[in-house]
């Protein structure tokens, strides 16, 4: 996937986010050689939002290798998704107990 | 529209500071590629400094863009002013450059067929890979650029240190020239930073062709091109959207301002004024930038102290002070105030247990031996080979020997290796993967500063074959 593909990809969900701040990143599907490649874009699709390479932040960006099937997907335990954007992106709050 | 006329206002400031400084007496249109060259970087690197006062102070873009207009044309009136006075002829032509020789001949088309080779490649490199060819140039710097240009008043939050490798404390002249020329289009394009990379990577071309030219004559300075586009790896670096070619940029600079200086002693101020100018945008480049000016002020303050008296050292040191000192005060600025500290001296008692490991050291110099063969990416001679073995051949000139200027050079390069060396030594990440990744990249940084020096050191083809030039002249 290139940059302009990943800008693309991420459009509808910089839409939504805060225009600043920190979010979170949670990447699968990746493959090892793919992984840290796809945080970069991520970061540099989001900026100026800074992209925490953790689940720490209190919004998390999901960015997933191949769009998923919500009824058979299960997430990280303490987040739960705010919006589906069906590409393979997520957004996805901290659960609060 | 608006970027096209940002990148001629940018070019043409540089070019009229650079005609400013040069030797009075010289005709505006004399040494036309040597200051275009001179100039194009200078600019680059005089904007991105007006550029980041302007985000410091909240200047709105608009207002940065008249100012910068008010600043060109007064600088031209400064310039028209002062052209009335000159002759027309170049104060630093070589007799030498006359030549029309079947060896010149021979060497200005291998020279022509290897810049029209270049520039195709280049040009289709661009179109393949507009966003560069590694992770550096996306993840850092023009990563960098994104944050100045989106965060608008809020671009301070770039300088995040949770993002791993984004390195927030790298100097801002490359992402702040692509952010400056973003908001001049008031979008963002691949354009921008492929530009910058192909202005960089040429424009260090012809300002080690038309320096060597003017010093030492056109078919030294055919061979010294050759030899710098005939670097496979330096043509790659420089499309690569890293920033090693454009600090190599001013490096070399840097080093021809101060040769020439060196041969117009009466018109010495302003050419130290501005060799300290173009140390200043190296350090504003890269953080190795900061360890050439390191070596620079060593070397030329070491060298005065051997070879000259107090007022004479000052008169030396002063100019360089008046454009150094400026720019360290704002890339301190930088550093204390917005960049969180860097990743390399981060621990001193781990820095001080790897300083006495020995294997550490030997390592370094197999690597630094190996790579200074390969660096290049040459296929089949080693071009630091030819370097070595053409003064060999040929001689060196008698004439060059005598300035302060190519001790001090030379000094530069030698301290800002060992610096390099000292670097890796302590440096805090896996020492093999660190010397993999960046040795290579070190090394371009200083080729087109080493071509320089050793394509004016040596005697001219014709000169040492005795085709019937006379020996170059200086003035």
């Amino acid at each position: 996937m290139t940059l302009s593909q990943y800008d693309k990809r991420f459009e509808e969900l910089h839409k939504v986010l805060p225009k600043r701040g920190v979010v979170g990143y949670l990447g699968i599907g990746w493959e090892s050689g793919h992984q840290l490649p796809a945080y970069y874009a991520t970061q540099y699709a989001l900026a100026p939002l800074v992209v925490d390479n953790s689940l720490e932040p209190e919004l998390v960006v999901g960015n997933f290798a191949t769009p998923l099937d919500p009824t058979t997907t299960t997430w990280p335990a303490n987040l739960f998704p705010v919006q589906n954007f069906g590409n393979g992106v997520v957004l996805f709050a901290k659960r609060r107990n | 529209m608006g970027g096209l006329a940002g990148a001629v206002l940018c070019a043409a400031t540089g070019f009229v500071l650079i005609s400013l400084a040069w030797p009075r007496g010289a005709a505006l249109r004399s040494d036309l590629l040597l200051k275009a060259s001179l100039g194009l970087g200078g600019g680059l690197g005089f904007f991105s400094f007006l550029y980041f006062l302007s985000l410091v102070f909240c200047i709105p873009a608009r207002t940065l863009a008249v100012m910068e207009v008010v600043i060109f044309v007064l600088l031209s009136i400064l310039l028209w002013i002062r052209s009335h006075s000159s002759h027309g002829q170049s104060l630093f032509q070589s007799t030498a450059n006359m030549s029309a020789s079947l060896l010149g001949q021979i060497l200005a088309a291998g020279f022509t067929l290897s810049l029209m080779g270049s520039l195709y490649r280049c040009l289709k490199e661009l179109a393949t890979n507009p966003n560069g060819t590694g992770w550096d140039a996306f993840a850092i710097w023009n990563l960098h650029g994104r944050f100045l240009f989106r965060g608008g008043e809020h671009w301070r939050d770039g300088f995040s240190s949770l993002i791993p490798w984004f390195h927030p404390d790298y100097p801002l002249l490359l992402p702040g020239s692509i952010a400056h020329f973003w908001s001049y289009l008031g979008r963002e394009t691949t354009l921008v930073p492929a530009a910058l990379a192909f202005a960089f990577t040429f424009s260090t071309v012809a300002l080690l062709f038309s320096a060597v030219s003017a010093l030492r004559g056109r078919n030294q300075s055919l061979l010294a091109g050759v030899m710098l586009l005939g670097t496979p790896s330096f043509l790659r670096q420089g499309m690569s959207q890293y920033a090693d070619i454009p600090l190599g940029f001013f490096l070399l600079a840097a080093i021809v301002l101060l040769s020439l200086a060196d041969r117009v002693p009466q018109s010495s101020f302003s050419l130290l004024a501005l060799s300290g100018f173009m140390m200043g945008c190296a350090a504003w480049t890269k953080n190795e930038g900061l360890l050439f000016l390191t070596a620079f002020l060593v070397a030329r303050l070491g060298i005065l102290l051997a070879r000259e008296n107090w007022p004479t050292r000052l008169r030396h040191m002063a100019p360089l002070a008046a454009t150094i000192v400026p720019i360290l005060l704002l890339i301190g600025y930088f550093k204390l105030s917005l960049a969180p500290p860097g990743e390399l001296f981060s621990s001193a008692s781990s820095m001080l247990q790897k300083a006495i490991e020995p294997h550490r050291y030997w390592m370094i110099a197999r690597w630094f031996l190996r790579d200074f063969l390969r660096f290049g990416g040459w296929i089949l001679i080693p071009g630091t080979l030819l370097v070595i073995a053409y003064p060999m051949i040929l001689g060196k000139d008698a004439e060059s020997r005598s300035g302060t200027g190519m001790a001090v050079s030379v000094w530069t390069l030698v301290l800002a290796a060992i610096g390099y060396f000292a670097i890796y030594v302590i440096t805090p990440y896996d020492l093999r993967w660190h010397l993999m990744w960046s040795l290579d990249r070190l090394f371009l940084q200083l080729w087109p500063s080493v071509l320089f020096l050793v394509f004016v050191a040596v005697r001219t083809p014709e000169s040492a074959m005795s085709l019937g030039n006379p020996e170059p002249e200086g003035i």
